[in-house]
């Protein structure tokens, strides 16, 4: 044979060669194994004899040798020359016999973008949810974690957003089957509660490998639900095992405060300058006096010490002082362990991993926790030498005694209580918060009406869950002859959650309490049948190709049932209803049928076609809308082979390649038929309304077209690698939901289109390298541009509905990238500056767009020291550009909680205030004294009388200057700003223990590290971490952060055995 | 056997399965029909919940019923965009539509004649809040489609057109079958057509008076007064009696207590009421803290309509309109008011009073505010008046005695519309009476503007048909002037 001998011509000119031999157990030898290096590119197959030579750069230490149907094996190469290596019989089977195929076999066939992470070469810190990891990883792929409490979701958009509705996320795929990673919300009254997205729970150390896969390809591969890329997670198998290993790892972390809003501590609860407890529950005066005492804002007085009756001084009049530290103190360090336990073992004909790891986190706010047990087992045996069956489960428990309730409902949520708790509070004073003998019934606080004792709200209104989730999958797969076999594959994800809400009495929003019962189901199957064929049809030309369908079904049902208001207080049961029960169930089923074909060609090893076709029945259109035809084509070349480039040419290798997809996306179910919600009866009534939604019989799938260009270039032997993509993705028919009947009832139709084009680069490279000391660079960098062509017959359309009483929208603008931020903006004239009337700034009435909340571009810079027995490693994140809007900027200014010196609005809420000093008349009556006026001059400008615009003059009080300004958030602009910033994401220090000292225990290897976490945070955005999201209607909105908790810095050690 | 006769079964098999699947286009959780009775008791509770809290946040502080103590921008006339109103009652309209239809499809002209009332009467709110609004779209029956972007019909064709307001309220008196087949799921009136004919003909006096400076409407106004099918009586009159338990009660008793405890009793219908001797003020509001403590005689306070600064002293509303942490029970629940007895009594007042129909105005007059009290079941005595009669001898009452006839039976109105939704405002847009203080710090040099902003959203969705109501309006801002106020 021609390529018996394949020597690939990009061979190394630096580095050494190793040659060798590859056998079977039998020690028969194996010709066309691929012998490959990973993530770098460098290949080799055997020869008939099983021989094989292959030129490495010298800081590889690992040789992959694969093969099909044989396990791949990892090789250790030392110092050696010249190896031996025997391969076991591999259990392949579809996907993984993919990768493997596609990967190794052919080298360098990569005709479309798809990046791999291998776990285990990269030291990072393990968090509650993987998802977090990935950020920095690869280029394109965004990861936005959520500051949303001890079980944050994790939004995640692969090449910007393709669909007019923000949320699409990825598809998540774990070994072969895919997996739910819905966002199920628990949504109160304008506040809402992250239960967490369904993917996070798969243990890192479980993580062998993690592929995205980008674009319209991932459609190709997986499905119409993968039209935002798919995340493909293949997990150990215990293969790499040598009869019985034991692998138990360890890590605590903790978690500190990263960015934090800057409190004023000047002046104190109350308002217009005045204070003075009467009862609690004055928000202003009181037969003539002010009070303010139920006020709940920090537009009081001076915190000079001077002597104000207070809510804690029983009458009397005590100093009236700031503490600087209240609420910062109300948040304690976040403190997690994560331990893991594996047990491996493999033999000639199987191999099998268990493992344990459990997860406990404490949350930084006082009572929140996380609790999750997992175990997973793997089992593979190789039967009659032509089947062989796998086998895959994980058993997670999952489970929070209480996670905060978060957004902007000042009568249950979290954080307005904080924001608005007077600046001389002490904290401490209010952690008794039961009225003393009304222990259950009445919360103590500062005021009786406005806000909640936050102790209260953390330890009596738990919002607790339970999820039981069990992924599970088995395949067989069968050879009729060497070149051909069957495959089938069937796979289950089931997740069942309990959610129990208690409101306690005299909550705010809730005076007479309330318990809520949340029960979630979710339940999906996929099973796939298959053949593939594989054969060297010439000594030119090898052909691959498999046909084969995968039948899906997902069914998803919730219930909820809610006591709207309790007989006994703190007795939390739906037998304890004072009210009729209020319920709520929602059911919903949904199909995916699809048959595929991929055939892939290869010539003489450097030139690659791969064609793709796949056509899905979706049960969620109406018959005949519900197929689809998916193909895609993409080639590839490597360009020096056919340019015979010198070994000595310092471009070692050069791959070009080229793919043209047409995808189609799934939707919701029942978007087709019109039904009718239950209204609450009355009384014995029952009632009904129209469903929101009205149906379209003629909905179809949105559609994809995306053009994609790349290259990938080995430099001065193979130190430098650096991969480039362009791509042009174009949707069509995106589904728009438009009122039908004004302002209210909606349908959905196919009326947009819109483009995503943009530039992914990759390089990496060892700067340095030596024996005892390496130093490898990695950059991403990924720019995407996108644009709505069009929507239907509308110039905008919202993406998404205001929050909580805040009129924020979302707006889809054509030839406007989507995703304007919009709201209510002031009056300005032509040179942009604000006009005012009274003293007060003028609202606008249009909604003006602030910018897209797209990123400009994202970029990431990883770098990797080795020295001896030490690894350092460092990840910097940029995101630059894309605009975000702070509820809590905007919320904090109003209540006049902060000092703000770096506001760019240039706003200070601490000068120009009203100035009061309080004394008290012989009734006790408070007496104010008028030290000064409000003296808050906006800048901008203001109509003279002649109706002439000229300069503001008018003086105002601060504080009616930042109602009107921030006005608690509705005032969008005033809010919205720059969301760049750059972190340092990850630095981890690793310490190998000498393998000689581990020998005489027993011990194989072990390593200690020490791993942090977004470490630094640099950003000129005021008040927060712009890395933030909201959620709502289950769903992520960028560009909005709705009263999020602090983001954190996490410092963690861990240690690693291996036995 | 060749590996083609293995494999081609196979593949067969996965050809025919892939056609396989379940059908629905709904959720199973669903209902797919609905029958009148289960779609009346929403339209009414919604319908009515939105008015009533628009009364609330809106309405009670245009005409100065209260004030806001914090977050003034109602008060002092800084009105951003009023997209609840709109939307929440287009929702709305979207069930009465299919009520309609319902009733049509069923031959059940009751159904439809309830219809017919409940959609004139949101859309003559709407109509009255806007100016030109889409209307005529949605009397078309049937297929939802041009309600896609439906156009803005004016609104003299909205009152006075062949299929306006007025029209169809008299078509729906006809439609009613007094004594028919039962109407069922009707929270208002128990399935009473008595009553609905009553109310439709209420309305229709309510209309009429709104456009009686523009056109004559004398006599229609005394044909309906002739016939006599109108509110005689508290019992009859519009007023949903809510429940006491959750979702079912007033909808301000669902706001939080610091939300409401914001809105205090104006400075000038705490004037009026005080001067009136008026029992009303202590169901209206309650007294000042301090005086209920001491247990001495109720005292109350207003608070002047305007910017925080302006004033300190305004007392909370009445113990109907909330829950209150230290008073276990509101002492009577407040109902959501659609229309009562009481106003059209003044509504025939005023009209005898402008010789639009013939009749006594001081009988309307004080029959009104007999209702209104009786309504809100006062308790004569105290700071008050000691009875009905005192009331009526009073010199600030007497009709017979002033030369201002109208400025009293509009005062008495205005008393008597208290949280009836905005129909205070549109009143006293018309009649500029009763004379309402310039709030302080007001915006528009203290000018009350005649109409809200469209929201912004119909601007976005609608452009072709919004741009059209601008040109046609003369402009979409707060003192643009709509037919009415021409």
């Amino acid at each position: 044979m021609a390529c018996a001998l394949l020597l690939p011509s990009f061979m190394l000119a630096q580095g050494r060669v190793i040659t060798g031999l590859v056998t079977d157990k039998k020690s028969k030898p194996i010709p066309n194994v691929t012998i490959s290096v990973p993530r770098m590119n460098i290949a080799s197959l055997t020869d008939p004899e099983g021989a094989f030579t292959i030129r490495i750069p010298s800081i590889v230490d690992t040789l992959v040798f694969s093969y099909m149907g044989y396990e791949t094996l990892e090789v250790p190469v030392g110092e050696a020359t010249y190896i031996e290596v025997r391969l076991a019989t591999y259990v392949a089977w579809n996907r993984q016999v993919e990768v493997e195929q596609t990967e190794q076999l052919l080298a360098l066939k990569k005709a479309y973008a798809k990046d791999n992470w291998e776990a285990h070469e990269d030291v990072y810190h393990m968090t509650h949810n993987f998802m977090d990891a990935l950020s920095g990883k690869f280029a394109g792929v965004e990861v936005i974690s959520g500051n949303t409490g001890a079980s944050a979701s994790t939004y995640m958009r692969i090449r910007g957003i393709s669909s007019f509705y923000s949320s699409q996320q990825p598809m998540i795929i774990l070994d072969g089957i895919p997996i739910a990673n819905d966002l199920i919300v628990g949504q109160m009254k304008g506040a809402y509660i992250d239960f967490g997205n369904g993917a996070q729970l798969i243990p890192q150390e479980d993580i062998e490998r993690i592929t995205v896969w980008k674009g319209a390809q991932a459609v190709a591969r997986f499905g119409p639900r993968a039209t935002d890329g798919a995340i493909e997670i293949t997990t150990k198998t215990g293969s790499e095992a040598e009869g019985w290993g034991v692998t138990v790892q360890t890590q605590t972390a903790v978690d500190a405060i990263q960015k934090f809003p800057e409190f004023q501590n000047a002046f104190g609860l109350g308002g217009r300058g005045q204070y003075s407890y009467l009862k609690g529950l004055t928000v202003a005066g009181e037969s003539g006096i002010p009070y303010y005492d139920a006020y709940a804002e920090n537009w009081g007085p001076r915190t000079n010490s001077q002597l104000i009756k207070q809510y804690d001084s029983d009458g009397e009049a005590t100093p009236f002082r700031s503490y600087s530290n209240n609420v910062r103190s109300f948040f304690r360090p976040g403190f997690s362990q994560q331990s893991h336990f594996a047990l491996a073992n493999a033999g000639e004909t199987h191999h099998l991993r268990l493992s344990y790891t459990n997860l406990f986190k404490q949350g930084q706010i006082p009572n929140t926790n996380l609790k999750r047990h997992t175990f997973s087992g793997n089992v593979s045996k190789t039967i009659l030498k032509k089947l062989s069956i796998k086998g895959k489960i994980s058993f997670i428990n999952n489970r929070s005694d209480n996670l905060p309730l978060l957004g902007g409902n000042e009568g249950g949520s979290l954080l307005p209580s904080l924001f608005r708790l007077g600046r001389s509070i002490d904290l401490n004073n209010l952690k008794n918060y039961w009225k003393t003998g009304l222990m259950g019934i009445e919360q103590a606080h500062t005021d009786e009406i406005s806000t909640n004792n936050p102790w209260f709200l953390v330890n009596e209104n738990t919002h607790s869950f339970h999820q039981r989730r069990v992924l599970g999958s088995l395949s067989a797969e069968y050879f009729l002859t060497p070149n051909l076999n069957i495959w089938l594959q069937s796979g289950g994800d089931v997740w069942l959650e309990d959610r129990n809400y208690r409101q306690a009495y005299s909550t705010r929003a809730y005076m007479k309490g309330q318990y809520r019962s949340d029960r979630i189901q979710i339940q999906e199957n996929n099973t796939s049948v298959g053949i593939q064929y594989e054969n060297q049809l010439s000594d030119n030309f090898h052909l691959w190709t498999r046909i084969g369908g995968n039948f899906m079904s997902q069914k998803r049902e919730e219930t909820r049932t809610l006591a709207p208001e309790l007989v006994i207080p703190d007795v939390y049961s739906l037998n304890n209803s004072a009210a009729p029960l209020v319920n709520d169930a929602y059911s919903a089923k949904k199909q995916i049928n699809s048959g595929f074909a991929l055939f892939n060609l290869t010539y003489k090893n450097y030139l690659f076609l791969e064609a793709n076709a796949r056509t899905d029945w979706m049960s969620v259109f109406a018959q005949g809308n519900r197929m689809s035809f998916s193909p895609s084509v993409a080639l590839a070349t490597d360009l020096s082979q056919i340019l015979r480039l010198a070994e000595s040419h310092p471009l070692s290798f050069l791959q070009i390649r080229a793919s043209y997809a047409l995808a189609h996306r799934d939707a919701m179910p029942y978007l087709i038929g019109t039904g009718f919600q239950y209204a609450e009866a009355w009384g014995e009534y029952p009632a009904l309304t129209q469903s929101p939604i009205t149906g379209n019989p003629n909905l179809r799938p949105e559609q994809s077209n995306t053009l994609e260009a790349g290259a990938t270039a080995l430099l001065l032997g193979g130190r430098i690698k650096t991969e480039l993509t362009y791509y042009l993705q174009q949707n069509q028919g995106l589904m728009m939901l438009l009122p039908l009947v004004q302002g209210t009832n909606a349908q959905w139709s196919n009326g947009g289109s819109m483009r995503n084009s943009g530039i992914e680069w990759m390089l990496q490279g060892s700067v340095f390298e030596s024996e005892d000391f390496s130093w490898t660079l990695s950059s991403q960098l990924a720019i995407n541009r996108n644009k709505v062509l069009s929507t239907s017959t509308q110039p905008f359309v919202s993406l998404s509905e205001s929050i909580a009483n805040r009129d924020l929208h979302l707006l889809t603008i054509p030839q406007m990238p989507i995703g304007q931020l919009a709201g209510q903006g002031f009056l300005r004239d032509d040179n942009g500056s604000i006009i005012h009337e009274n003293g007060l700034p003028i609202l606008n009435n249009t909604l003006t767009p602030q910018g897209s909340v797209l990123p400009n571009y994202t970029l990431s810079v990883g770098s990797e020291w080795r020295f001896k027995y030490f690894d350092l490693s460092l990840l910097v994140d940029c995101r630059i550009g894309g605009k975000m809007y702070s509820l809590s900027h905007a919320y904090l200014n109003s209540v006049g909680s902060l000092v703000n010196v770096e506001d760019p609005n240039g706003l200070d809420a601490t000068v120009g205030r009203e100035l009061y000093s309080v004394s008290y008349d012989n009734l006790g009556n408070p007496l104010y004294e008028q030290e000064s006026a409000g003296s808050f001059v906006g800048s901008g400008l203001m109509y003279d009388a002649s109706g002439q615009l000229v300069p503001n003059t008018i003086p105002v009080s601060t504080e009616d200057y930042f109602h009107a300004y921030y006005a608690y958030g509705q005032t969008i602009e005033a809010a919205t700003f720059d969301a760049s910033y750059v972190k340092v994401r990850e630095l981890a220090i690793r310490i190998h223990i000498p393998s000689g000292l581990l020998a005489q225990v027993g011990v194989q290897a072990a390593s200690i590290s020490l791993v942090a976490r977004n470490l630094f945070l640099f950003s000129k955005f005021p008040t927060i971490d712009p890395e933030s999201y909201h959620i709502h209607s289950n769903s992520y909105i960028p560009g909005y952060e709705t009263l999020s908790l602090p983001t954190n810095r996490s410092i963690g050690m861990r240690l690693s055995f291996q036995f | 056997m060749n590996i083609h006769q293995r494999v081609s079964p196979f593949l067969l098999a996965l050809l025919f399965m892939l056609g396989c699947q379940e059908t629905a286009s709904v959720n199973p959780e669903s209902p797919t029909q609905a029958r009148p009775e289960w779609l009346l008791p929403e339209i009414i509770r919604s319908g009515v919940n939105t008015t009533t809290l628009h009364a609330f946040h809106v309405g009670n502080h245009i005409v100065q019923y209260t004030a806001q103590s914090q977050g003034h921008d109602i008060d002092t006339y800084q009105w951003g965009s009023q997209e609840a109103l709109w939307d929440d009652l287009y929702k709305t309209l979207g069930d009465v539509r299919l009520l309609e239809q319902l009733g049509v499809e069923d031959a059940h002209p009751n159904y439809e004649a309830i219809a017919i009332i409940l959609r004139t009467w949101m859309f003559s709110i709407l109509t009255d809040a806007y100016g030109n609004i889409p209307y005529s779209d949605y009397l078309v029956l049937g297929d939802s489609a041009s309600l896609t972007h439906p156009s803005f019909d004016a609104q003299e064709d909205i009152y006075l057109g062949s299929k306006g307001l007025l029209n169809e309220l008299a078509r729906a008196n006809a439609l009613i079958k007094v004594g028919g087949v039962s109407v069922k799921g009707d929270i208002l009136y128990e399935g009473d057509m008595d009553k609905w004919k009553r109310l439709g003909n209420s309305l229709r006096l309510r209309l009429l008076m709104r456009i009686s400076h523009k056109v004559n409407v004398g006599f229609e106004l005394q044909a309906i007064a002739d016939a006599g099918e109108y509110f005689k009586s508290n019992e009859q009159q519009a007023v949903l009696p809510y429940l006491r338990t959750y979702p079912n009660t007033h909808p301000v008793y669902a706001l939080s207590l610091t939300e409401f405890d914001q809105t205090r009793l104006s400075q000038s219908f705490f004037t009026e009421l005080t001067r009136l001797n008026d029992p009303r003020l202590a169901q209206f509001a309650r007294p000042t803290d301090a005086s209920i403590e001491a247990g001495s005689i109720p005292q109350y306070e207003g608070w002047r309509n305007g910017a925080a600064g302006c004033d300190l002293d305004g007392v909370k509303l009445g113990y109907a309109y909330h829950t209150w942490p230290t008073h276990p029970e509101a002492m009577q629940q407040a109902p959501g008011i659609l229309m009562t007895y009481a106003e059209v009594m003044f509504l025939l007042a005023e009209a005898a009073e402008q010789g639009y129909i013939i009749g006594y105005s001081d009988v309307y007059y004080r029959e009104g505010i007999r209702a209104s009290m009786e309504m809100y079941a006062v308790e004569y005595g105290g700071t008050f008046v000691q009875s009905l009669d005192a009331y009526f001898n009073q010199e600030s009452i007497k009709l017979d005695l002033t030369d201002a006839p109208l400025e009293y039976i509009l005062t008495q109105k205005w008393i008597a519309l208290f949280f009836t939704g905005l129909e205070g405002w549109y009143t006293h847009r018309r009649t500029q009476l009763p004379r309402l203080i310039s709030p302080c710090n007001a915006f528009h040099n203290g000018q009350m503007p005649l109409r809200f902003r469209y929201p912004a959203s119909v601007a976005q969705l609608n452009p072709t048909a919004y741009q059209q109501a601008v040109a046609d309006m003369g402009g979409d801002e707060l003192f643009t002037r709509m037919w009415l106020v021409q």
